[in-house]
């Protein structure tokens, strides 16, 4: 051992093998380290998971944006977007909503839409990046088709996403969409209940407009800050 | 507030204390801060031989090794929190910024505020910024530079803070808007001045021992601050969630869990980058010869006990999404840092002199008295101002403002 560290070229040699060494090892620590977790998120929020599941619908066939909006393919390129259904549930009843027009670019994250609940307005982001090419005038015309099929009949905008460029790849589904949407009610049932944890309210079915309910004065505050944790 | 007396009557009630005084805490750090500045009035009427075990060859002891150069690294967190949130737009880690930022600037205070204690004329501290002498050519001098630009970065960074607490609205406004350039300015020169503390160890080439001397040496220093700042931050957060339950926000607690196992990702993440410099360093500068030594038993505790082992925890918090693994990663860690930042400036530093440096326990009991006047200062801002809490509502309905102004405009 002790020739070869004193010999330079031997020691460089035995450098690049390390420098390749880590390089290969790079990408196999990161899958390693991002891997699919091996437990649910804590015991404390499976539990709430077990408590809360069935509260709010998150199909399969979509995919998901943290801002709570969704998306699913159309084919040819095309995706058909929405308002999920925890956005729908907390908000209640919109009397009135604002879409963009046909053509208008939308950048992923970026507001796409707004609902006007009670004379608050509540802007919320687009999934994905692309060009608007439909709008669902139905919800246009009767926004409470939202309120009952968010993910089918309340559809809001078809979208002509680009190949590359969308961002529909890093959108939440699977696994990781539950544990987001997990996340998103342990949010909302801190607010309904900061104290005791889960108890009998928990078991019942959410009305539409969870966000008035829960508080008359700043609900609108209230919903805007459960709809922006990621 | 009305007016200059309501603001000195307030500022005059909040110097009350909140809370028993006689915690446990209390009772422990208080006779240590008492005995420290007992100590520190000796070490400057009568010199620095009167309390600690410093002399020419060896002039940087405990109170350099501990309170500034690993208290520096455990600031690291700041700059890596405010790039998170502010740079890369990661909004999952806002409620933190806050209390990192409080914490990174109190750092830098204490601790490289205690290199006056250490210095045989602290008067003449100022002279590298005021040119009496500049001393462009040493290291120091960019030291110098670096900590009082980043304290002053630090405090506009959490400034809006102090003019929340004393409802100075319109300055809050003003020092708000200033928060991105003091984040882009504290980010640049927390790297430089990281890697800086190490480049003063270049100086010292021969005299440090050669598994802990590199040319890398300011890399080193700057990759191990994000991970010993990061650790620092969990740590703290744990303790804080049980000490200032009743103060946090909702915000604080609902994200608790996430914000552990993110920044435990990151940690584990640049601890392999580390580990990775760490090799290289030894294969290339052929010290692998001295790993059996005694010397390189202590320096394999280091980089396996409290490098590698850390990281496999934070790995496997990260998949098992266990908060208990990646706490104990993090007080690994920040051993881990204790350990190689004492190594390079004291255990490692002339290795070879018959005669090794041993701090006094005057030293020790200086070095404890700062640790525990940092946490003073810091409990007592936490107990105060909105660093944990929500901001006060009037805060939020200025947020608020351009919305509803919309509104009424539609």
């Amino acid at each position: 051992m002790k020739t070869i560290i004193s010999d330079p070229f031997a020691t460089k040699g035995i450098e690049y093998l390390i420098v390749l060494g880590y390089l290969a090892a790079v990408p196999l620590f990161w899958r390693y380290l991002n891997g699919n977790p091996l437990l649910a998120p804590s015991r404390v929020l499976a539990a709430q998971r077990k408590v809360l599941s069935g509260w709010f619908r998150l199909p399969e066939t979509a995919s998901y944006h943290p801002g709570h909006s969704w998306a699913s393919a159309a084919g040819r390129g095309r995706f058909r977007v929405g308002l999920d259904d925890f956005a729908q549930k907390l908000l209640g009843r919109a009397a009135e909503i604002a879409l963009p027009d046909l053509g208008t670019r939308l950048a992923k994250g970026a507001p796409a839409w707004a609902l006007n609940v009670d004379g608050h307005r509540f802007e919320l982001p687009a999934p994905l990046s692309g060009r608007v090419v439909a709008r669902n005038e139905a919800v246009l015309r009767d926004p409470g088709v939202l309120n009952g099929d968010p993910y089918g009949a309340g559809w809001l905008l078809e979208i002509e996403a680009p190949r590359w460029n969308s961002g529909a790849g890093s959108l939440l589904r699977g696994g990781r969409a539950k544990e987001w949407l997990a996340r998103a009610e342990a949010a909302l049932r801190l607010r309904m209940n900061p104290e005791v944890g889960a108890v009998l309210q928990d078991g019942g079915v959410p009305v539409p407009g969870i966000a008035r309910a829960l508080s008359e004065e700043g609900w609108d505050d209230l919903a805007r800050d459960l709809l922006t944790l990621e | 507030m009305k007016g200059a007396a309501g603001l000195w009557r307030f500022l005059l009630s909040e110097l009350k204390p909140k809370g028993s005084l006689f915690t446990p805490f209390n009772l422990v750090s208080v006779p240590i801060m008492i005995a420290a500045a007992v100590i520190l009035y000796i070490r400057f009427t009568h010199g620095l031989s009167a309390v600690t075990n410093l002399s020419q060859e060896v002039p940087w002891g405990l109170w350099k090794g501990l309170n500034v150069v690993t208290g520096v690294a455990f600031a690291g967190g700041a700059y890596v929190v405010t790039f998170l949130v502010y740079v890369l737009g990661q909004k999952r880690y806002h409620s933190i910024v806050r209390i990192t930022v409080l914490n990174g600037f109190l750092a830098y205070v204490f601790y490289a505020g205690a290199l006056l204690l250490d210095l045989g004329r602290p008067w003449k501290v100022i002279n590298p910024i005021i040119g009496n002498s500049f001393g462009v050519s040493s290291v120091l001098f960019l030291v110098a530079w670096h900590f009082m630009l980043y304290m002053m970065a630090a405090f506009v960074e959490f400034s809006p803070a102090v003019a929340e607490w004393l409802g100075l609205r319109r300055l809050r406004r003003t020092l708000a808007a200033l928060t991105l350039g003091a984040v882009v300015f504290g980010v640049t020169l927390s790297m430089l001045h990281q890697s800086g503390l190490g480049a003063l160890f270049l100086m010292a080439k021969g005299k440090i021992h050669p598994l802990w001397y590199s040319e890398f040496i300011p890399l080193h220093f700057f990759v191990s601050s994000v991970f010993a700042g990061l650790s620092l931050v969990i740590f703290e957060g744990t303790l804080s969630r049980r000490v200032f339950r009743s103060r946090m926000s909702e915000e604080h607690h609902a994200h608790h869990d996430d914000i552990v196992l993110g920044l435990s990702k990151i940690c584990a993440a640049t601890m392999f980058a580390y580990l990775f410099l760490k090799v290289l360093d030894l294969v290339h500068g052929q010290k692998t010869g001295l790993l059996g030594t005694p010397m390189g038993h202590w320096y394999l505790v280091e980089i396996v006990g409290f490098v590698l082992v850390p990281m496999a925890l934070f790995t496997e918090a990260v998949r098992w999404r266990s908060l208990w693994l990646a706490k104990t990663g993090a007080i690994l860690t920040m051993l881990g840092i204790v350990l190689n930042r004492l190594n390079v400036s004291i255990v490692g530093f002339r290795w070879t002199e018959p005669v090794r440096y041993v701090p006094t326990p005057y030293e020790v009991v200086v070095t404890l008295g700062v640790i525990f006047a940092e946490i003073w200062v810091l409990r007592w801002v936490i107990n105060r101002m909105p660093v944990l809490s929500e901001s006060p509502a009037w805060v939020r309905e200025e947020a608020a403002q351009p919305a509803i102004a919309e509104r009424v405009a539609a």
